[in-house]
């Protein structure tokens, strides 16, 4: 009956919003903004998210919600328009799908391209809509059996599985730039006894950094310098005649989508990783298993499947850690938790009691803007490619505009500026040393977290770390943080190379 | 209760801790894989790369660092943003070398008589005169952009139609966003001097 009551909610919930005139302009409207926004390389799906967030900081909840998913959705999809007409991604999370889609297009299938990826977004999108409506209650209701020992180790994990998954060089290079976001976190006066930490005397420092011109600063500016500096130009976009569904091809490939929908929910579940991991994830995986892996890379429909499908799934994916405990599972949603947080929704295990309705709320406007970007796929395609034709050092001085007009917004202070080009210039020289930013930015936003409840934990323990032994939760987290940190010593490394020599040679066939 | 875990200093120390040991295992790293020997040889062969790149650098961190610590907290706005929005477009998308060069010396030399004014506070002695005195000097600054662009860029046709759309790209986004802004989500603007006031007039007259 209960399973049957939430179905019920659901649709209806579907029904109103569907039925609302205004509702469904915002959600087409930032449906569109974010397929362009996504098609234009250097601008990502997060920045597009943390750019509306201050436009939708005077509407209701629930049409700022449309606003951001239906961004969200819709860069994330738009990114492939780039792979596979320029050669040139339009967000990392459609880098991999650049291997098999520009050659789609060279030999004239552009259209067909566009078409399974369209397809392809839509059910990776609807997949991970249905995780959500699964798992967010059942996290939820495990999550209120966490006392403040859980939540410390699970907000110290996260940093952990972030840093050690970004990172293209060395993975205490991730954790360096976790363990930076959290020690950024701490300025300011702290939550339990209010005493200033590292503000230097500088009074609008008393209240911490701010979350979202934070995060538009670590995203945006880097962004900016990278095109500018490197003089990114985008050649002549393939021309490609109708873009319709291909339901034949995707039906012929279901065993790809399945497996991609699971790997990008999986995937996305994980703090701070992201799309572009669930992509290249999801294609090495494709790869791995198809029967003729050596014509990936020349123009294989699987392979633009794989990708589509896993990093559109991934958005359902990432908002489950997102709404049931507080903990972002990609840079787009941590820039939706800056959203929730602006708008009084305070996400973690309370959500569901403080607002019962709210998680079915975000499945529904999920579904909708998936079918939002499906249409708007389908019907804009030959529009948007022509914002391609814009040289990006055109509209790379009006994204800088929006990122500052954008971080003054909220709050209304010019300190939130100050702050913001320091931390978007550290950001890019962290970037160009090969530091990943996400675990800075999920450190910044997990770091308050992290503070407040080791020193609850500690304050109800006297003292003790014997809880976090005790209680069997905490210690299969601490299991794997320490696990995480032991598996990158030479000792560990060289103790499974010695494995697999002795159990991985033909003599023990 | 003056106990160690109550204190505040206990997560600066934990992550403290925690940087310095993966630091120095990083440095520990570093010497096993080449050293400061290898540091010092790629930094000889970053100095050696050409300056473009850093020049582009340079001028794009010029435009950002004015835009924020100079223009927007003391100019109108509005003028601060067309201003900056000229500037980084024109030094980039006429995408010449010499052209980059003499433009962000213009606009350097312009931004640090703008930072004297400011550092003596004689822009507060200057708007007793007139409210947007400030606002007039850098209109005036921003006219001289214009047509210093417009002296670099004569004789090539290319470069001509590039410096319209560059102007009419600073003014008429910066326009739509601010007006919206100001007047659909009523956010009061950092500085709002004489051509947001003149935007008032003209949204008000109607009303």
């Amino acid at each position: 009956m209960f399973i049957l009551e939430r179905i019920y909610d659901f649709y209806l919930t579907v029904f109103n919003l569907a039925t609302n005139i205004e509702t469904m302009l915002l959600l087409f409207g930032s449906t569109i903004l974010g397929i362009i926004f996504g098609a234009l390389p250097g601008l990502t799906a997060t920045l597009g998210v943390g750019l509306l967030t201050t436009l939708t900081y005077g509407i209701n909840t629930s049409e700022a919600m449309v606003v951001l998913l239906g961004m969200y959705v819709g860069a994330v999809y738009g990114g492939s328009y780039g792979s596979i007409l320029v050669n040139i991604p339009g967000t990392p999370a459609a880098a991999a799908t650049a291997l098999d889609g520009y050659p789609l297009a060279c030999k004239g299938e552009g259209g067909t391209a566009l078409g399974i990826t369209t397809t392809s977004s839509f059910i990776g999108t609807m997949v991970g809509m249905f995780f959500l409506a699964i798992f967010a209650p059942l996290v939820a209701s495990l999550a209120l059996q966490f006392t403040s020992f859980e939540f410390f180790l699970l907000a110290f994990f996260g940093i952990m599985i972030s840093g050690g998954l970004t990172g293209q060089d060395l993975v205490y290079k991730g954790w360096i730039s976790g363990m930076i976001g959290l020690f950024l976190s701490l300025i300011g006066r702290d939550h339990v006894q209010y005493f200033p930490r590292f503000t230097f005397g500088i009074t609008e420092l008393d209240g911490g950094l701010e979350i979202v011109p934070v995060l538009i600063g670590a995203f945006g500016i880097p962004q900016i310098i990278q095109v500018i500096r490197d003089k990114l130009s985008v050649g002549e976009a393939k021309t490609f005649q109708r873009v319709l569904p291909e339901w034949g091809i995707i039906f012929r490939n279901i065993k790809t989508i399945v497996r991609s929908a699971l790997i990008g929910v999986g995937i996305g579940a994980v703090p701070g990783v992201g799309e572009d991991v669930a992509a290249w994830v999801s294609y090495g995986t494709a790869k791995k298993v198809s029967k003729n892996p050596e014509n990936f890379g020349k123009g294989v429909y699987e392979g633009v499947i794989a990708c589509e499908t896993a990093n559109n799934a991934c958005i359902g994916g990432a908002i489950i850690p997102l709404l049931t405990l507080g903990i972002p599972g990609s840079p787009p949603a941590a820039m939706l938790l800056g959203a929730l947080l602006i708008h009084n929704i305070a996400p973690g295990p309370m959500l569901s009691i403080d607002h019962p309705h709210f998680i079915t709320e975000m499945t529904a406007i999920l579904c909708l803007a998936s079918f939002a970007m499906f249409i708007c796929g389908l019907v804009l395609a030959r529009q948007v490619v022509k914002v391609l034709r814009i040289p990006p050092c055109v509209f790379m001085p009006i994204v800088l505009f929006l990122c500052i007009i954008g971080s003054y917004a909220l709050g209304m202070k010019v300190f939130n500026l100050y702050l913001m080009v320091p931390i978007g210039i550290l950001a890019y020289v962290m970037q160009s040393m090969e530091y990943p930013i996400a675990p800075l930015v999920i450190g910044v936003i997990l770091g308050p977290m992290a503070d407040e409840n080791l020193r609850r934990a500690l304050m109800v323990s006297q003292g003790s770390f014997l809880p976090f032994f005790q209680r069997p939760v905490a210690m299969i987290l601490l299991f794997v943080i320490v696990w995480l940190f032991v598996s990158q010593t030479p000792v560990y490394k060289r103790f499974t190379a010695w494995l697999k020599r002795k159990y991985g040679s033909s003599d023990y066939i | 209760m003056n106990v160690w875990f109550v204190s505040s200093g206990l997560m600066p120390v934990f992550i403290g801790g925690l940087i310095t040991i993966m630091g120095i295992i990083l440095c520990h790293r570093s010497i096993k894989d080449g050293g400061a020997s290898q540091f010092f040889q790629d930094f000889s062969l970053r100095k050696q790369d050409s300056s473009g790149e850093k020049l582009r650098l340079f001028a794009l961190l010029l435009v950002i660092c004015s835009y924020v610590y100079l223009f927007t907290p003391r100019i109108d706005f509005f003028l601060g943003t067309i201003l900056c929005q000229v500037v980084f477009i024109s030094f980039f998308y006429f995408d010449r070398q010499d052209l980059l060069k003499k433009l962000s010396i213009f606009y350097l030399i312009g931004c640090l008589l703008f930072l004297g004014l400011f550092m003596m506070k004689a822009d507060k002695q200057l708007n007793k005169y007139s409210p947007y005195f400030m606002d007039v000097l850098v209109l005036i600054f921003f006219i001289a952009y214009i047509v210093y662009c417009r002296v670099l860029v004569r004789g090539d046709g290319i470069l001509k139609k590039k410096l319209k759309i560059t102007v009419i790209t600073s003014i008429v986004p910066p326009l739509l966003i601010i007006s919206s802004f100001k007047y659909l989500l009523l956010i009061p603007l950092p500085v709002e001097g004489a051509f947001i006031d003149v935007m008032n007039i003209l949204r008000y007259a109607f009303h």
